[in-house]
């Protein structure tokens, strides 16, 4: 056969990660996401070891103490150090996000895609479903099954999950209807691949992608859900050091103790924040290599 | 005789409503074609738009079911066989299609995407599957090394040499190949047509090989079809249908290709057809193409013609393809 | 064909066009000279990467900024430099002394607004016409490129004609004020063979009928064949040949040219093997040095690897970049 000559290849082969954590660096904001989710992670991770204080330690001679050394953001109502409340906090949070997302992500993605791919009665009573879920406003909806099922993390993962799981659904759906029609699909039913094969090793890998953007943005939008639950007292149990709880207990003393509900609501807002800037560094990152 | 196709038809229905779907209209894409394909052999399918042509390259490969006729491959009639019974087809035939950045996974590395179809087939152990993707790729002319690449660091000659490695894997007795080379560049387009005649000639592989372009379909065919709105209107061997076409489609089609011989451009008289081409969903009465022929009577609009033996193996969809060719019957402008 | 007069409509001269990319500058245009005189159609010819559709968007100023630039150069048009003029006057011209026609109708032409509507849009931004009168006159330029049911198509959204009847429909609009030039970037790519001869033909009659130029981009050596006076064949950015069409082809002085010619399967010719050029195109952030198709050439020798050729006369309005063709190397080619 003949040779080809001296070709380049067109890139270097580095891995996507790599090109992927380049593109995040170049945007400070992305950048600044990037960093702060890792230190929040690690925080949760390792917050019985890094928190100053016991979260629950109660010192009621003390209550309402501001900031001060050694008690940094100083004491809530019962006397418990409220930076170590917020570290733990940052557990529960981190905790729910990431169960939220992954399950709704998992739930997701099976249905959107079996869904899209098969279409049919199947693909028509899926979407059906999602539909009414989405018609919902999704607070509305998961304030109206906490209250049903009761307060606990637990539930709170549950009522989320059922809220968030359509939206990747619709997401996968329609990647995997413009996947179907692409030509490396109909190859592989020609070499006699089942649809399983085709779904597991073609589709969902293709379609995951944007879904990741979805999913960062989620983890932000399930910590923010999270707190609003607790705030309303319908989501985790007192005296779990949940950042919501921690609001809603602030509002209480907010002129003689303003350092509670600043501490939590700041936590909060940045934490949101940092997700959708990562969210949308990652948008930026990923798009001109979706190219399929 | 390696594929037989005998009044094959394929009508994909039109429908409207969400729930309660009704027909509404009828795509009639295929529309009682038959032709043969030689074992080691090249049928050429030629058409434009609308011709039919890609819907009858997936009809072969059972990646759609007929609405009517058969298909026999090597005297196996897989007409209406159930998808399990049809791995023995999809293990002997390959494809390739037009769009090199499609017809690969983007995620794949391209030892992935040659080895598929060995592993649906559990063909053999991972060490032997990785020699043979070595062995594909050397005859296609890339190098084991760009068996751990992906399909974004190769251009597109390159990456329809992976898929033609791909379509190779199991030793096919068959490649579809849809306008393999139309999105290719001309000295690339080359490589892979020399590409395809080795390959025929070293492993003796059919091809079907479906194309808009004449000449390339004239370089690598043995047998032509020409197809017009889902009829096959002339069939016959490359030369004969070239030096002397006899329908008045591929005779004006002759004479519009655009050939890199100035001389030749300037001294040929084109016969330009007129009109669009009509949609496969309402087409002509009669005769499909008589809204465009140049010598279409009134017989032509109310009458089908028949499909004709003209000369031996020659065949013509027309009704006054004689008079055609013998002068009797001329063009009016 | 006798030209109008041997006057130059549109001169080229050492245009260079860079774009900074992520992975560096690309020298999509690098020193390209060619000419366009009146009433005559002029091919622009390469494959994909040679820079050619760059050097039509120079020409028209419509590069993407500010990525894309003019960087050195002039472009003279109708006793202009067309370099040095500001966007207003720019956009004065575009429409109306040159016009535009792309290879993709559907993409270039507005999908809600009314055929009719843009055809006199095209009018009334160059021209003080009432719109009565602006209306009349798009029914009659669909008629000249060949719709005869000029009301019924001016009522039509482009997503409900066919593809040909696009393409049409863009040339009655690049024709809506008159130009001098028509830049025609790969027209026909996009369609059937036989429609592609419809509008082939079109073209053809523009010249013709109105003596309207012609620059015509595309890879296609038989569109040139058919059409072109004379031919600049492109590749890596460079004009490699330039000559009258037919001593382009019955006389290739420059290896691509002849390498390309010989690589398209012919309809009149046996099944011979086709000739393939080694390699593939550069890239054209990193050019290589000397002669820019040297790496590829099969009768390259030292000199080609040190040297960038200059444009060599090889007969009349003949030009070849390629050290074989001058005189002052006198190495064994062959």
């Amino acid at each position: 056969m003949e040779q080809l000559g001296k070709e380049e290849v067109k890139e270097t082969s580095g891995s996507e990660l790599r090109t992927v954590l380049r593109s995040l660096r170049r945007s400070r904001t992305a950048t600044f996401g990037l960093i702060y989710v890792i230190a929040l992670v690690i925080v949760a991770i390792l917050a019985p070891i890094i928190s100053p204080f016991d979260p629950y330690a109660q010192d009621l001679p003390n209550r309402l103490q501001p900031p001060s050394f050694p008690h940094i953001l100083g004491l809530d109502e019962f006397g418990r150090d409220v930076l170590s409340r917020l570290i733990h906090g940052a557990t529960i949070s981190m905790q729910v996000g990431l169960e939220v997302v992954l399950l709704s992500l998992l739930i997701g993605v099976i249905v959107g895609a079996i869904s899209g791919y098969y279409g049919g009665w199947a693909d028509m009573v899926c979407m059906r479903v999602a539909d009414i879920f989405l018609a919902f406003p999704s607070l509305v909806l998961a304030i109206g099954i906490m209250a049903v099922i009761g307060p606990s993390i637990f539930n709170v993962v549950l009522s989320l999950v059922v809220v968030s799981w359509p939206y990747y659904a619709r997401v996968i759906r329609s990647q995997t209807i413009t996947l179907k029609k692409m030509d490396f699909i109909t190859a592989a039913r020609a070499m006699g691949a089942s649809g399983r094969r085709i779904l597991r090793t073609h589709i969902i890998p293709n379609a995951i992608p944007p879904v990741i953007i979805l999913a960062t943005l989620g983890m932000g939008s399930a910590i923010l859900a999270e707190a609003g639950l607790s705030f309303l007292g319908l989501g985790v149990n007192p005296p779990t050091p949940s950042w919501g709880i921690m609001v809603a207990s602030g509002r209480d003393y907010i002129l003689q103790a303003p350092h509670m509900v600043i501490s939590s609501g700041l936590i909060i807002t940045i934490t949101v924040l940092a997700f959708n800037l990562l969210g949308d560094g990652l948008r930026d990152a990923l798009d001109p290599r979706l190219r399929i | 005789m390696l594929v037989g196709v005998k009044n094959l038809i394929k009508h994909f229905p039109v429908t409207k409503g969400i729930v309660f779907k009704k027909t509404v209209a009828t795509v009639r894409a295929v529309d009682d074609v038959s032709f043969e394909i030689e074992k080691g052999k090249t049928l050429g399918l030629v058409g434009e738009s609308g011709s039919g042509k890609s819907t009858t390259g997936r009809l072969i490969l059972r990646l759609l079911e007929p609405t009517a006729g058969t298909i026999k491959f090597d005297g196996l009639d897989i007409t209406s066989l159930p998808e399990n019974d049809l791995k023995d087809l999809r293990r002997r035939t390959g494809v390739v299609f037009q769009d090199p950045y499609s017809s690969l996974d983007p995620r794949k590395r391209v030892m992935d995407i040659i080895s598929e179809p060995l592993l649906i087939t559990n063909w053999g152990d991972r060490k032997r599957i990785a020699e043979r993707v070595y062995e594909l790729l050397d005859l296609v002319g890339l190098r084991r090394e760009d068996s751990s690449k992906y399909p974004h660091q190769f251009s597109g000659g390159q990456r329809q040499r992976i898929a033609i490695a791909r379509a190779l894997a199991l030793s096919p007795d068959l490649i579809v190949a849809d306008e393999p080379v139309s999105a290719l560049d001309v000295s690339v387009q080359a490589k892979i047509i020399n590409l395809f005649s080795n390959i025929q000639k070293e492993l003796q592989v059919a091809y079907l090989f479906i194309s808009h372009d004449l000449s390339v379909v004239r370089h690598i065919s043995d047998k032509v079809a020409v197809m017009y709105l889902g009829k096959i209107v002339e069939y016959g061997p490359a030369n004969m249908m070239f030096d002397q076409p006899l329908h008045p489609y591929t005779k004006s089609l002759l004479t519009v290709i655009p050939v890199p011989n100035p001389k030749l451009m300037k001294s040929r008289k084109p016969t330009v057809l007129r009109g669009e081409i009509p949609s496969p969903i309402n087409p002509p009465t009669g005769c499909r193409f008589h809204t465009r022929c140049p010598y279409a009577l009134k017989q032509c609009s109310e009458e089908e013609p028949p499909f004709v033996q003209a000369n031996p193996n020659h065949f013509v969809l027309c009704l006054f393809w004689k008079e055609i060719d013998e002068g009797v019957l001329i063009p009016h402008i | 064909m006798t030209l109008d007069s041997d006057k130059v409509l549109l001169e080229v001269r050492n245009l260079k066009t860079y774009i900074e990319t992520s992975s560096g500058l690309v020298k999509a245009v690098d020193d390209v000279s060619f000419d366009v005189r009146k009433g005559e159609i002029v091919g622009l010819v390469g494959e994909s990467g040679c820079g050619k559709t760059m050097a039509a968007l120079s020409v028209m100023r419509l590069l993407p900024e500010p990525y894309g630039k003019i960087v050195g150069g002039s472009i003279y048009f109708d006793g202009q430099d067309l370099t040095k003029l500001s966007e207003g006057e720019m956009r004065a011209i575009r429409g109306s002394k040159i016009s535009i026609i792309f290879q993709d109708p559907l993409t270039a032409l507005n999908p809600i607004m009314k055929i009719g509507e843009q055809i006199v849009e095209a009018i009334v931004s160059h021209q003080q016409v009432d719109k009565n009168e602006a209306r009349q006159r798009a029914i009659n330029l669909l008629h000249s490129v060949g719709i005869p049911d000029g009301k019924v198509i001016a009522n039509q959204y482009p997503f409900r004609i066919s593809g040909g009847m696009r393409q049409r429909v863009m040339i009655a609009i690049a024709l809506a004020c008159d130009p001098t030039l028509l830049i025609a970037d790969e027209p026909t790519t996009n369609l059937d063979v036989s429609i592609q001869a419809q509008i082939l033909e079109v073209i053809s009659d523009i010249r013709r009928k109105r003596g309207i130029s012609v620059l015509l981009i595309t890879h296609n050596l038989g569109l040139v064949a058919w059409l072109c006076d004379r031919v600049f064949v492109m590749y890596a950015g460079k004009i490699v040949e330039q000559a009258p069409t037919e001593a382009l082809f019955t006389n290739p002085s420059h290896p691509y040219t002849e390498l390309l010619l010989k690589s398209v399967p012919k309809l009149d010719s046996p099944k011979d093997k086709l000739a393939t050029i080694e390699g593939e195109v550069p890239n054209l952030i990193m050019v290589p040095k000397g002669c820019r198709f040297h790496l590829r050439c099969p009768y390259a020798r030292e000199c080609c690897r040190a040297v960038e050729p200059d444009l060599v006369k090889v007969g009349i309005d003949h030009y070849a970049r390629c050290l074989m063709q001058d005189s002052r190397y006198n190495v064994e080619w062959k």
